[in-house]
């Protein structure tokens, strides 16, 4: 063997070389004109992909500030058809129609539409889906699409909203977050493959995600008891509707939005979408004299007022430019404290005349009036504050009492959160956590924060509300054994807009509250829209609701206490005597309500007799605290907390706060509930596994540890 | 001899060693994306059937280039008629699947004997053109002798009724003409010679789906459903991919299963929606870059028998590559020839790597003198 065997052969290699060269250059440009210069691969692939089928993907969860469900997806089979695909039209029709119980003309339209493809039933019961299987059809097909459910039925369900059929979010927080809710849509090819047969639609696109879940801040537990309160305070006053608002003070989250009447999200196509809207964040009304908070810490803070001043009230009458101002009662020298608690109008008005238009608007701006609250709420409402230039003297004065201004219960709350905190207003919270499908919660950051009062103002606020909630106050109905509350009362007319006119008839009866007056823990918004009965002021109504919604709240801080009040008789359309609920069965007996008499015309307040002078200083009643959050409720001294009511959904229970309770009561309830009951210990009850506000079964475990010395 | 020694070891060619990998790793990734339904998660089937072939044939490739090629020659007719042997026996063995006879199944296992019938040829080919060096071939009556070797395997497969296998071992066997010295008035006898058969394949020998799929490359759409259908899906695909794809495992005609052979003969159209032209073109310069290698090592080689048995690892590896892009970029018809080392296939992957194990067992030895 030897190098000429090779001879030539070299070139010849070369040859061979430049020829593979040259094939892959040729392949080379037939790829670039293909991928990159000749668009009609694109186009038809688009144009293909364009025919598949977009099935949503599952939406994501939205659950409490616990975890426990609100929002959920479940997949439901549907039946859809391609009607080109189908071969005998009548006996398809007939199938169908028998497998799901339906007419057949109606079925055999749907089969007959232009269309490549339709949806014949859509989220069938399982057995249904699996008939329709059964009969074989060409050209009709089951696909599983997710299915909103909403476990907890109309439980916070306007402030849930809904999602349509095709998972779009459109009301409430499904609406606010739909996008983060949503994740990407699954397409499903419905090209034909090779041999002409439509590709089934199984395979799973690659690119579809699930949708985030989202944790609100609503305490579902709380949520139910506020709802629950509502409810039951509105059919005693044969009330059109009503709101409750709780939220945290030191955080701002939105404890509880209670809503009446109630929406149930799964009837969102039974219900004309107007109906469907929350009140609490778009419906924007005037809150009367609760707006006179305001105007007090409006002055203290501009340093044009002081607290313990004497303002002349002038017997019940006073002249402003264009229209005499008159109050419930005539009163004459009233310190700032006295106004609030009285409710003077005349007051009121005096001392917003100190203040400039623009600082008064200001004031009102600061505490978040005027403005969306920034809360997440889709479309929320900036409620109605008219810019100072155009404000006349009689504009200021009733602003200064809450008429000429609109606000939303959400507003007020959020200012009542100013009031409570020290000064601070904090954007209301909605969202406390976000999840990706597959990933951890993170938590949601707070919203933006500003001060609206001084620490110094705001602390002496709340110690001029603690009187109005005294006996001779207006709001002693919102009173709590042992825990001072500071608040305020409203009652507005209705604004009848075909009139004209303020209505003689409809009334808003509000209150806004905060508990425990020194350091509160909870800020609480009550209305009562157009209540019925003969008391129909604040007073009467929202106040008493307060006190009930207030003691659930602050059992979630371990502070123990009951409402001294129930809804007087006077403000019940049955005429009943007011009767203590099981939840304010441990209370002392009734006191005599507070007259409420009929208001003159325009300006109304439901008050009671008050000294001219203030008879006892405003401070002093504050530090009445029974617990701190961080303590036991078990070493509370003698407050015995009443058992809590069990809210069933369904054959489900939403697990009460048990702690604080003795054993005797534990067994009330594992009397109705039988929990596989675990107890260790002696004493109350100090904590539970699984938390207050978790759904169980009846059936489920529940071990309870015991402390502290009392049986 | 030792079957080894250090000087060899010393010479051993890591630049083809790194082409190879890249290809393969080119390949390996696309399969994954390519057989992944979506569905499942987790591997797919297909990726772990071809990890094993891999295994295999890495074992089988190291076999081949442990060896001295040189006792090969030897070897060669007994190499040759052993896998005509095992093509022999599909004729007997194999279950007729998909119309023809050229799998040897057994329980899970199943193997493609047309695969292994190229290494035979090759080393038939190359034992041949040592004992009668093509550059003194000058009348067309010596290629009666290589025309008989080259007949063998053909005619085997064509009895099996695989068309495709069978013309890309015909073009194979013909690389060698490249370096005979024949001249241009008897070509013209083989042109003729060669048009002849053509008419008489077409007329006799192809069935009607051969025929069918023909006619359907010269125009895809005139039956865009039945066997034009994956034509245009492959070109839809690649047209899709752009300048820098869609994405791995994101190609949406890719994942939405358009093409029902994606991870086998249609693989490089997953390379061009997910990757794009980059991506294809950095797939062609590996194999270029290999197969160029491969005609510098036949060119570095010290005996006839290696420059030829290089050569011939080359066209085993070009003929069914480039005719196989050239299929998915609808320059050539439709017919089942796998890309090399990238397409799902434990068979090809098998031979190929023995051959590209020869290849490196030439290069390695080329100062073995």
């Amino acid at each position: 063997m030897s190098r000429s065997d090779l001879r030539g052969a070299g070139a010849r290699l070369r040859f061979l070389g430049s020829l593979l060269g040259l094939c892959f250059l040729l392949l080379a440009v037939r790829a670039a004109h293909l991928t990159i210069t000749d668009p009609r691969g694109a186009e038809r692939g688009r144009a293909q992909t364009g025919t598949v089928l977009r099935v949503a993907t599952a939406r994501g969860a939205i659950v409490d500030r616990l975890g426990a469900e609100l929002a959920v997806t479940m997949p439901a089979p549907s039946v859809y058809a391609v009607p080109s695909e189908i071969t005998d039209l009548d006996a398809a029709a007939a199938g169908l129609a028998k497998a799901l119980g339906r007419d057949a003309s109606g079925i055999r339209k749907r089969l007959t539409e232009a269309s490549s493809f339709v949806f014949v039933a859509r989220w069938l019961p399982e057995k249904e889906a699996r008939a329709v299987e059964a009969l074989g059809l060409s050209g009709v097909g089951i696909v599983a699409e997710p299915r909103r459910t909403y476990p907890l039925g109309e439980m916070a369900g306007r402030l849930l909203g809904f999602a349509n059929i095709d998972g779009e979010g459109i009301r409430g927080i499904e609406q606010g977050e739909d996008e983060w809710l949503r994740g990407q849509d699954r397409r499903i090819a419905l090209e034909r493959d090779a041999r002409g047969r439509l590709l089934a639609p199984g395979g799973v696109d690659p690119r579809a995600t699930a949708g985030g879940d989202v944790a609100l801040t609503i305490d579902s537990a709380l949520q139910a008891e506020t709802e629950h309160a509502l409810a039951d305070v509105v059919k005693m006053t044969g009330a059109a509707g009503g709101v409750v608002v709780a939220m945290d003070p030191a955080t701002g989250d939105i404890l509880a939005v209670a809503e009446s009447p109630v929406l149930d999200p799964a009837s969102f196509r039974t219900t004309p979408y107007p109906l469907t809207g929350s009140r609490a964040f778009l419906e924007a009304d005037e809150p009367g004299s609760v707006l006179k908070l305001a105007v007090v810490g409006a002055a203290l803070q501009a340093d044009v007022l002081a607290a313990d001043e004497l303002i002349d009230c002038e017997e019940g009458s006073y002249r402003v430019p264009g229209k005499t101002l008159h109050d419930a009662k005539p009163h004459g020298l009233l310190d700032p404290a006295g106004i609030l608690r009285v409710s003077s109008n005349i007051g009121a008005a005096k001392i917003g005349e100190r203040l400039t238009p623009e600082r008064h608007h200001a004031a009102l701006r600061a505490l978040g009036f005027g403005a969306p609250t920034g809360s997440g709420f889709p479309s929320e409402s900036a409620g109605l504050l008219r810019a100072p230039e155009g404000w006349r003297p009689l504009d200021q004065a009733t602003i200064s009492f809450g008429q000429g201004i609109n606000v939303t219960p959400v507003q007020l709350a959020a200012a009542g959160v100013a009031v409570a905190n020290g000064g601070t207003w904090r954007t209301p919270r909605l969202i406390s956590a976000r999840r990706r499908p597959g990933e951890d919660w993170v938590p949601e950051p707070t919203g933006a924060t500003h001060s609206a009062l001084s620490r110094k103002v705001a602390d002496q606020l709340r110690e001029m509300l603690v009187t109005v909630t005294q006996d001779d106050g207006t709001a002693s109905h919102a009173t709590l054994d042992n825990v001072a509350v500071a608040g305020k009362t409203g009652t507005a007319q209705k604004f009848d807009p075909i009139a004209g006119a303020y209505s003689n008839s409809d009334y808003q009866g509000w209150f806004l509250g905060m508990a425990p007056a020194a350091d509160p823990q909870v800020v609480i918004v009550a209305m009562i829209d157009e209540p019925r009965g003969r008391s129909h002021g604040g007073g009467a109504t929202a106040a008493p609701l307060f006190a009930r919604v207030a003691t659930a709240a602050l059992a979630r801080n371990a502070i123990v206490t009951t409402p001294r009040h129930d809804v007087p008789a006077m403000a019940r359309v049955d005429g009943s005597e007011p009767t203590r609920s099981a939840a304010v069965s441990t209370a002392p007996p009734v006191e005599p309500e507070p007259a409420a008499a009929p208001e003159p015309a325009a300006i109304v307040e439901t008050t009671t007799p008050a000294p001219v002078v203030p008879d006892r200083p405003a401070s002093g009643n504050i530090e009445v605290i029974l617990a701190r959050p961080e303590k036991a409720p078990a070493a509370s001294p003698s407050a015995l907390r009443p058992t809590p009511e069990i809210s069933w959904l369904g054959d489900r229970v939403l697990l009460p706060d048990l702690r604080g309770l003795t054993p005797k009561q534990v067994k009330e309830i594992t009397d109705t509930v039988p929990f596989s009951l675990e107890i260790r210990g002696d004493g109350r009850v100090v904590s539970q596994v699984p938390a207050p506000g978790t759904i169980l079964g009846v059936d489920a475990p529940l071990r309870l540890t015991l402390g502290g010395d009392e049986g | 001899m030792p079957a080894i020694d250090r000087r060899s070891l010393q010479h051993f060619d890591w630049l083809l060693l790194a082409l190879i990998g890249t290809v393969l790793g080119i390949g390996l990734a696309n399969l994954y994306s390519a057989a992944h339904p979506g569905t499942v998660s987790g591997m797919p089937s297909e990726f772990r059937r071809q990890l094993l072939a891999l295994g295999v044939g890495a074992l089988a490739g190291t076999l081949a280039l442990i060896v001295d090629y040189r006792r090969l020659e030897r070897w060669a007719p007994a190499i040759y008629a052993g896998t005509l042997l095992l093509l022999a026996s599909t004729l007997i063995f194999a279950p007729v699947t998909r119309g023809n006879r050229s799998w040897l199944v057994y329980g899970p296992l199943s193997f493609q004997p047309a695969e292994l019938a190229k290494i035979g040829l090759i080393v038939m080919m190359a034992r041949h053109f040592q004992r009668h060096p093509a550059a003194e071939v000058r009348r067309l009556r010596d290629l009666i002798l290589p025309g008989l070797i080259l007949a063998g395997p053909v005619g085997l497969i064509v009895l099996q009724r695989d068309m495709g296998v069978a013309v890309l071992t015909l073009l194979i066997g013909t690389t060698y003409l490249l370096f005979v010295r024949i001249p241009a008035r008897a070509w013209a006898v083989v042109a003729g010679m060669a048009a002849a058969a053509l008419a008489g394949l077409w007329t006799f020998v192809f069935k009607d789906y051969q025929r069918e799929r023909i006619l359907d490359f010269i125009d895809p759409t005139r039956d865009p459903l039945a066997s034009g259908y994956q034509a245009i899906q492959s070109r839809i695909a690649v047209g899709s991919g752009g300048l820098f794809g869609q994405g791995y495992l994101q190609g949406s005609q890719t994942q939405l299963q358009f093409l029902p052979t994606q991870h086998s003969d249609f693989a490089f159209s997953v390379v061009a929606e997910e990757w794009g032209f980059v991506g294809c073109m950095i797939l062609l310069g590996s194999y270029l870059a290999m197969l160029l290698w491969g005609i510098v090592v036949a060119s570095n080689s010290k005996d006839g028998f290696g420059a030829m048995l290089a050569v011939g690892v080359v066209g085993m590896l070009f003929w069914p590559a480039a005719i196989n892009v050239a299929m998915v970029l609808g320059l050539a018809p439709v017919i089942g020839v796998p890309l090399p080392l990238v397409s799902y296939g434990g068979s090809q992957l098998l031979a190929n790597l023995i051959a590209l194990g020869l290849l490196m067992n030439v290069s390695m030895r080329r100062y073995m003198f």
